[in-house]
């Protein structure tokens, strides 16, 4: 495996025989990441941007970097277009309360695909219903491809805000956002990419791809939980607004009223949460400095021998649309039940996940009501995507 | 427990009662609704008439055990009813089966301490305590 990516991970150490293939829901934690949160710990913990002495100013500057260092990871012009939230679905409802609710109107559309997650779904249906305004589902098209052509013929001169994931968490279909943004471009409209599945291994341009608004959390790159992160551009990052105020994000407080600072500061309102941000800095040195091509390669090898070793298992139905570079494969086992499928292999010690996905709506439009999903990582390795094989063709034998 | 008890305790209880379930056909009367939005698992329990049945999909050990809440509930009045659910649900959440509980449901406890999955094993036995407590309620 290229430069022992799994022995960055101590979880393997901890669990030998444990096969995780749930990294879809949260990878793994780095080495880097663990010994980063913890020594600042030990010996940087210091509130930030408000002390006069020297520990607190090291933790101010480490924080800081984390922003230049994001920034540069996904190609964003500025520290100053990143802000840190507690993760994707946090990021997302930023946006919808903080930026696009005070700009919605009765009558108004907001266009969402019927890929996405519920995370980047209800912020947006409950700002619809709040102000009036409609909410619009881009379909896919018999490919199960979500196209510019469509999306064009859905938007008007009300719509406000294109909302779309790059990869679909539960089909592992990975979207053309590119080209979805420049439609939105040309109308004037704003797009945010919900890119929680993507921005692990596939690298973003978010200035080259037009992209307005970007969410992503932490835990997917093999950061700390509770961490996450809003790119906002420059066009729009004056008019995003905070959801909680307090110290730390105020230009003046007054008793006849307060000015608050710009993003990405104003969404700081209190202590952030330090050494999570320090340990996604240490996640995202790691991602700049491997061969995240050759990572995307080695995740769709493995989704590539999942798909052909259950070909011959006449039980297994593969759920359609998905591309293997997501490294995400979805599966029924026919006339068993996800869950029983998900309990037979966490029996076996192999982990996947069995149920809706947080995707509702998608597996209604589908008629299905769940499914187990597998997702490789650098971590994984051929002899484990082996064993789901074996062990599905036991439950099978088992089952009957 | 290891692995290859657990199979044996699938094999003699949760699969054929998940099969053939007790009780299990589609009504137009009332009904309690049983949802868990995770997974998607859905029973409606018809509580009008005697005997009660149910209906509705899910996995293996919802279906199970859901089928056992009806084989338990029976003939017997709605105050003992609860007294057995609240029972049943305190084992599964303690992990401890005591005498008094009937062995098959002494063997959804066993699965429960064996490899979790406690919501699929509750999921119609606290939808049912909820409308022996409040009847009133519509269902979701």
């Amino acid at each position: 495996m290229e430069d022992n990516w799994r022995g960055r991970f101590p979880i393997f150490q901890r669990h030998p025989e444990l096969v995780y293939l749930d990294s879809a829901a949260t990878a793994q934690r780095l080495d880097t990441v663990i010994d980063t949160m913890h020594e600042f710990s030990l010996s940087g913990n210091a509130n930030v941007h408000r002390g006069i002495y020297n520990l607190s100013n090291k933790a101010t500057d480490q924080y800081e970097q984390v922003r230049e260092k994001v920034a540069r990871f996904i190609k964003a012009k500025s520290p100053e277009n990143i802000g840190f939230t507690k993760g994707t679905t946090e990021s997302i409802n930023v946006v919808a309360r903080g930026y696009l609710e005070p700009r919605l109107n009765a009558g108004d559309n907001v266009v969402v695909s019927i890929l996405e997650h519920h995370a980047n779904f209800l912020p947006w249906q409950e700002v619809c219903k709040a102000r009036g305004a409609e909410l619009r589902i881009l379909p896919m098209n018999e490919n199960g491809r979500l196209s510019a052509e469509t999306l064009e013929s859905l938007i008007d001169n009300q719509t406000k805000l294109v909302a779309i994931n790059h990869i679909s968490n539960t089909l592992g279909r990975i979207n053309p956002v590119e080209e979805l943004a420049v439609t939105c471009r040309q109308h004037g409209i704003p797009i945010l990419i919900d890119a929680a599945q993507s921005a692990g291994l596939h690298a973003l341009d978010v200035e080259q791809s037009g992209f307005d608004f970007v969410a992503f959390s932490g835990h997917k790159l093999f950061g700390p939980m509770g961490t996450g992160v809003l790119y906002v551009s420059d066009q729009y990052r004056q008019e995003v607004q905070p959801l909680l105020v307090g110290g730390g994000m105020i230009k003046y407080v007054d008793i006849k009223g307060s000015s608050y600072r710009e993003f990405p500061y104003n969404l700081e309102a209190g202590t952030p949460n330090v050494p999570g941000v320090l340990g996604l800095g240490a996640a995202v040195d790691f991602l700049m400095e491997i061969d995240r091509d050759a990572a995307v390669k080695h995740v769709k090898a493995l989704a590539e021998r999942l798909v052909s070793g259950v070909a011959t298992i006449s039980e297994v139905e593969l759920l359609p649309y998905y591309d293997l570079e997501s490294g995400i494969v979805s599966f029924n086992v026919k006339d068993i039940h996800p869950h029983d499928v998900a309990g037979y292999l966490n029996r076996d010690q192999i982990a996947v996940r069995a149920g809706m996905h947080c995707t509702q709506p998608l597996l209604d439009h589908l008629d299905l009501t769940a499914t187990v999903r597998a997702s490789f990582s650098i971590y994984n390795e051929a002899s484990e995507v082996d064993r789901l094989i074996e062990s599905l063709k036991n439950l099978i034998a088992f089952w009957k | 427990m290891n692995k290859e008890e657990v199979e044996r305790l699938y094999k003699e209880l949760i699969l054929p009662e998940s099969k053939e379930p007790y009780h299990f056909e589609k009504q137009d009367e009332q009904h309690v609704m049983a949802y868990n939005p995770v997974c998607g698992d859905k029973y409606r329990i018809y509580t009008e008439k005697e005997p009660m049945h149910f209906h509705g999909m899910g996995c293996a050990l919802s279906k199970a055990s859901a089928s056992l809440l009806m084989r338990q509930l029976e003939q017997m009045p709605a105050v003992e009813q609860k007294e057995q659910i609240k029972h049943f649900i305190d084992a599964v959440q303690s992990g401890q089966a005591d005498d008094q509980l009937d062995k098959s449901l002494a063997v959804l406890v066993a699965l429960k301490n064996y490899d979790g999955r406690e919501d699929c094993i509750l999921l119609a036995w606290k939808a049912m305590l909820e409308y022996l407590e409040n009847p009133s309620k519509p269902p979701l």
